[in-house]
């Protein structure tokens, strides 16, 4: 199950936070066979996991405007993920996020100009790890 | 918690690098040698995958661990009037110089079929083109020799005036996607090569959503999208 923060937002009649959803969202690939399991490849014994499961994945995107909220902007605001990623930080070991944006790899390179920014404004809570990765601490 | 960002299909940084060029059927159905009009599809299709590795170095070099693959990679693979057209054979080398590619970097690959591919539908010609695209971008996963965990992000969150009514048709509908026969080929052959006696498993069918016969898995999508 693939959460999507911005389509949930606006197909959410009963306004439920996507972080009430996200243990049950988590499970779904948690408890899949198919994640994690390599059979047989890189030498691996059939049936073993040999690396660890891939992280879930959510799709993160900015309403196009308050006429079009469903389409995309160019870019995606650093809130509201921000607020979601810091609520699921302690129960999530990792997570990868799609970003779904106009200007693709921009807004990739965007977000993470704003998360150094946000570092460097004093939230202490984030490490940027590498070109396209973060660390957020519980 | 480590948080990996990612993209999807194309940069508007890179210059000429589209991975999604394409050609109308209405153009293709101008050309006079039809012959010759499916090798320019192919071309099409071989400079589309070059471009495609062309954003995963850009990835590479940039620290970006996820992509996602564009859809529209073969023009006209699923269009109702080539149905005689076997891409796959032709473009088999090169799907596979990508999937090797792809392993060596390790970038978590997807697809995402569009929003026309929902197996929540209640119309039997959208669940019929469904089927056929979602076995597309599971062919294209096998011809890259990608295990099961790159995957295709299919929507199943069509309510159609019932929230909650989508999952069994969706799980329904599934099952007989799984339950469709596909013609032996060389590249089936070739996944039972890579991934080695697995098929017994496969056709069990089980209960994954995955068309059940399939290697790549096939993850859903909650949303607001309708066929």
């Amino acid at each position: 199950m693939v959460l999507d923060i911005h389509h949930h937002a606006v197909n959410n009649p009963e306004g439920i936070a996507p972080e009430v959803l996200w243990d049950r969202i988590q499970r779904t690939w948690r408890d899949y066979g198919w994640n994690g399991l390599r059979r047989g490849l890189d030498g691996a014994a059939e049936g073993t996991a040999s690396r660890a499961p891939l992280p879930p994945k959510i799709h993160v995107s900015t309403p196009k405007s308050a006429s079009d909220p469903r389409g995309h902007a160019d870019h995606v605001s650093l809130e509201p993920l921000l607020s979601f990623l810091r609520a699921i930080a302690g129960s999530t070991p990792a997570v990868d996020v799609m970003i779904e944006a106009k200007r693709k790899d921009e807004a990739l390179f965007k977000l993470m100009d704003d998360l150094r920014a946000a570092v460097a404004a004093g939230a202490g809570d984030i490490r940027i790890v590498d070109g396209g990765s973060v660390e957020i601490k519980a | 918690m480590l948080v990996r960002f990612g993209f999807v299909a194309m940069s508007v940084l890179l210059e000429n690098a589209s991975p999604s060029r394409t050609m109308t059927y209405t153009n293709f159905s101008k050309l006079p040698d039809r012959e010759g009009a499916l090798l320019r599809l192919a071309r099409i299709a071989q400079e589309n995958l070059q471009h495609t590795q062309r954003l995963l170095s850009h990835c590479k070099y940039s620290d970006i661990h996820l992509y996602r693959l564009t859809s529209k990679l073969v023009p006209l693979a699923t269009h109702d009037a080539l149905a005689d057209w076997d891409p796959y054979a032709i473009l088999a080398d090169d799907f596979a110089a990508l999937g090797a590619y792809i392993r060596e970097t390790g970038i978590r690959v997807s697809f995402h079929p569009d929003h026309f591919t929902v197996f929540s539908t209640p119309r039997p010609e959208v669940l019929r083109n469904s089927i056929k695209d979602l076995n597309h971008h599971v062919r294209m996963f096998e011809l890259m020799g990608l295990d099961e965990r790159s995957t295709c992000n299919v929507h199943v969150g069509g309510t159609y005036g019932d929230k909650g009514g989508g999952r069994p048709a969706v799980s329904g509908a599934i099952r007989r996607a799984g339950a469709e026969d596909r013609p032996q080929d060389d590249a089936r052959e070739r996944r039972q090569d890579v991934y080695g006696g697995r098929d017994a498993r496969d056709q069990r069918g089980g209960g994954r959503p995955d068309g059940a016969r399939h290697s790549p898995s096939c993850g859903q999508q909650s949303g607001g999208h309708r066929a």
